[in-house]
């Protein structure tokens, strides 16, 4: 029976020793999907339809900005041309011939230019020459627009905002007739100019409020050509040329795996990176190099040391005058245990990635503080690994095999980065930024999560400095 | 044709050619392990496909110390193992049919059996028993591998090999009795 037992091992070992059978074609296709290198792994795809969704935000969202900024232009035109209807009906009146409400109303005009005119009674008596001298005072304010946007003058009465944005319409002429044709031209193109200078009037208030605080006597000064014309030069950000940016950042990141939670770890980067601004939006690019580590284990299979035995490879026989003497050749041989066994011991995989993102984003200043949103794809390219090797001190046992338990991570990462953020400008050329970034990767960073729809993402705050130029 | 270091090494690098090459190498003969194990074709794909994946991804593992056949083919079995475990479940062994006769047949009448006729036997086989067959007569592991592997007692082990020996030698004594 045992023999025949023997047999039947026998016939299936024999059998099998060599059996081969072609796999099905398919095998290979899904194998090779499945793994880094040879697969299609569908990961342009979800990067295209990524980029796409990614790409549309981005689009909407700057659309939606654009749409904020045009309703408040359209507010401040509206009170632009409320105001240039006041300044005719004022410019009317003046040039009433000596009526008691003309004079009320220049000695009105006066009063809103006080510290300008040397004495209101000698208005009084001259109406049109008054109004003349007006526009020549207020004309010789505007002419300090040269140096920034006519807001200039020690004038704190509530008026004052007003009379800077008359005189800053009000060309320079002496006669009546041109400079009532011109404040109807101006209002005409009252619409473009503030429209073309909203974006910098933030800037201009600082520096005129600036300017005044620097007239400490209350005069105003002119050091202006008052023969020059004095057309107002509206300084604005739209439609200039863009202006390049250079940033540093640190990056802290929490990165959190759906399909594994035991991978969730933490990752630090630093990068330099360069953006182009240009009407509000933002190209952003650079070069990061990020570094990570997941903690994990070595599994170590080895076999117990039971001891050592002398081991007869050989016998030889020496023929002496006692006789026929047995020469036995030995050697020491370990025992271990059949039974392997397992142990675990601590490691720590280090990665570094060289990160290249390209971010498209809008954003916005206002005085010292501005904020901004930007996306776009990034690629990660692991440029080198470091596992260290299994610390586990054996003795006399025998290491059958170690593994560590760690997945390998892949080579190369496309991922999605959102971020969202403010800065504040520390100087004229420098700023600090504070920004969240959340970013979503096409597929896991490991490569045994190969099959998954669970994306990986992280969470990070992105801070640094920006220098412009 | 890449050798064997070279092979690996591009493997690690990801080379899709090499990558097929190594495939086209060992996929054949590791086909053959996963269908002594399965139940079926497509069970064998599975495992095929499933253990390639682990290969690819744990070559980095694969230390030189032995054959590379050696360590794929162990990182097959063990894949096969793994399958085992998970859809033990869902299996349902039949109760084996005792074996009509215990008497040995003879080594020329089994020279004649192809290797596709043994394929069928084995699939035949409860899946318990098919596991401890090959573990143990193809294999070699031995009973206490085979206990701690498949979390049972080594006494089990023996019997469903004794059983499954039984089972087989009894269809080939059928098989013999067709044939002749």
């Amino acid at each position: 029976m045992n023999q025949g037992y023997k047999n039947i091992d026998d016939l299936f070992r024999n059998e099998f020793k060599d059996f081969e059978l072609d796999p099905p074609e398919h095998v290979w296709e899904n194998v090779k999907n499945s793994i880094p290198g040879s697969g299609t792994n569908n990961s342009f795809y979800r990067f295209r339809y990524g980029g796409i969704i990614g790409l549309s935000s981005i689009l909407i969202l700057a659309g939606l900005f654009s749409f904020m900024d045009f309703s408040k232009t359209t507010d401040v035109n509206t009170n632009a041309v409320t105001l240039n209807s006041a300044i005719e009906v004022t410019n009317s009146q003046v040039q009433e011939p000596e009526t008691g409400a003309s004079d009320r109303e220049n000695v009105a005009i006066v009063d809103f230019t006080n510290d300008v005119l040397e004495s209101s009674e000698e208005v009084q008596t001259q109406t049109v020459e008054t109004n003349k001298n007006i526009l020549e005072i207020e004309n010789s304010i505007s002419g300090n627009s040269d140096t920034e946007n006519n807001l200039i003058t020690k004038n704190t009465s509530p008026a004052n905002d007003l009379n800077a944005t008359v005189s800053s319409f009000i060309p320079d002429t002496d006669s009546e007739s041109e400079n009532e044709d011109n404040l109807l031209a101006m209002a005409d193109g009252t619409e473009h100019m503030l429209v073309t200078s909203l974006p910098g009037t933030h800037e201009s208030n600082v520096k005129s409020s600036e300017f005044n605080e620097n007239q400490s006597d209350g005069s105003v000064e002119n050091d202006m050509n008052p023969s020059e014309p004095s057309a107002p030069e509206f300084k604005s950000d739209y439609g200039k040329k863009g202006n390049i940016m250079l940033g540093l950042s640190f990056t802290p990141e929490i990165t959190f795996f759906p399909s594994d939670n035991k991978l969730t770890n933490q990752s630090y980067s630093v990068d330099g990176s360069v953006i182009y601004k240009f009407s509000g939006y933002l190209l952003q690019s650079g070069v990061g190099v990020q570094f990570a580590s997941d903690d994990g284990n070595y599994k170590v299979d080895y076999q117990k040391f039971l001891g050592t035995y002398e081991d007869v490879y050989n016998v030889t026989f020496d023929t002496t005058a006692s006789g026929v003497v047995p020469v036995y050749h030995t050697q020491t041989v370990e025992v271990y245990d059949s039974i392997s066994r397992v142990t675990l011991t601590p490691t720590k995989n280090k990665y570094t990635y060289l990160q290249i993102p390209i971010l498209f984003g809008y954003g916005e200043d206002y005085k010292r503080i501005s904020w901004f949103v930007k996306g776009g794809p990034s690629v990660a390219i692991l440029i080198n690994e470091g596992q260290p090797s299994v610390n586990f001190d054996s003795g006399n046992n025998r290491v059958l095999n170690y593994e560590n338990e760690l997945p390998a991570r892949i080579n190369t990462n496309w991922s999605f980065v959102f971020s969202a953020g403010v800065g504040y400008k520390l100087g004229n050329h420098i700023s600090i930024t504070l920004e969240p970034t959340m970013r979503f990767y096409m597929k896991s960073a490991y490569e045994r999560n190969v099959v998954t729809t669970k994306h990986p993402y992280s969470l990070g705050i992105r801070t640094g400095l920006l220098f412009g130029f | 044709m890449y050798s064997e270091a070279e092979l690996i090494g591009r493997c690690l690098k990801n080379e899709p050619k090499a990558q097929a090459q190594f495939y086209k190498l060992f996929a054949p003969k590791m086909y053959g392990v996963c269908f002594r194990f399965a139940k079926n074709k497509m069970e064998a794909d599975d495992i095929l496909q499933e253990g390639f994946i682990k290969v690819f991804f744990n070559l980095k593992s694969y230390r030189g110390d032995g054959a590379l056949e050696g360590w794929v083919r162990r990182t097959i079995v063990n894949t096969a193992i793994n399958y085992y475990k998970r859809n033990l479940k869902y299996q349902n062994d039949l109760e084996i049919e005792k074996a009509d006769t215990m008497h040995s047949a003879d080594n020329g009448i089994l020279d004649t059996i192809s290797v596709n006729d043994l394929i069928n036997l084995i699939h035949e086989l409860p899946v318990g028993y098919r596991m401890v067959f090959n573990l143990n007569v193809i294999e070699g592991y031995t009973h206490k591998e085979i206990a701690e592997i498949l979390n049972i007692s080594e006494n089990t082990s023996k019997s469903q090999l004794s059983r499954a020996r039984q089972s087989l030698q009894a269809k080939v004594n059928k098989l013999n009795t067709i044939v002749y």
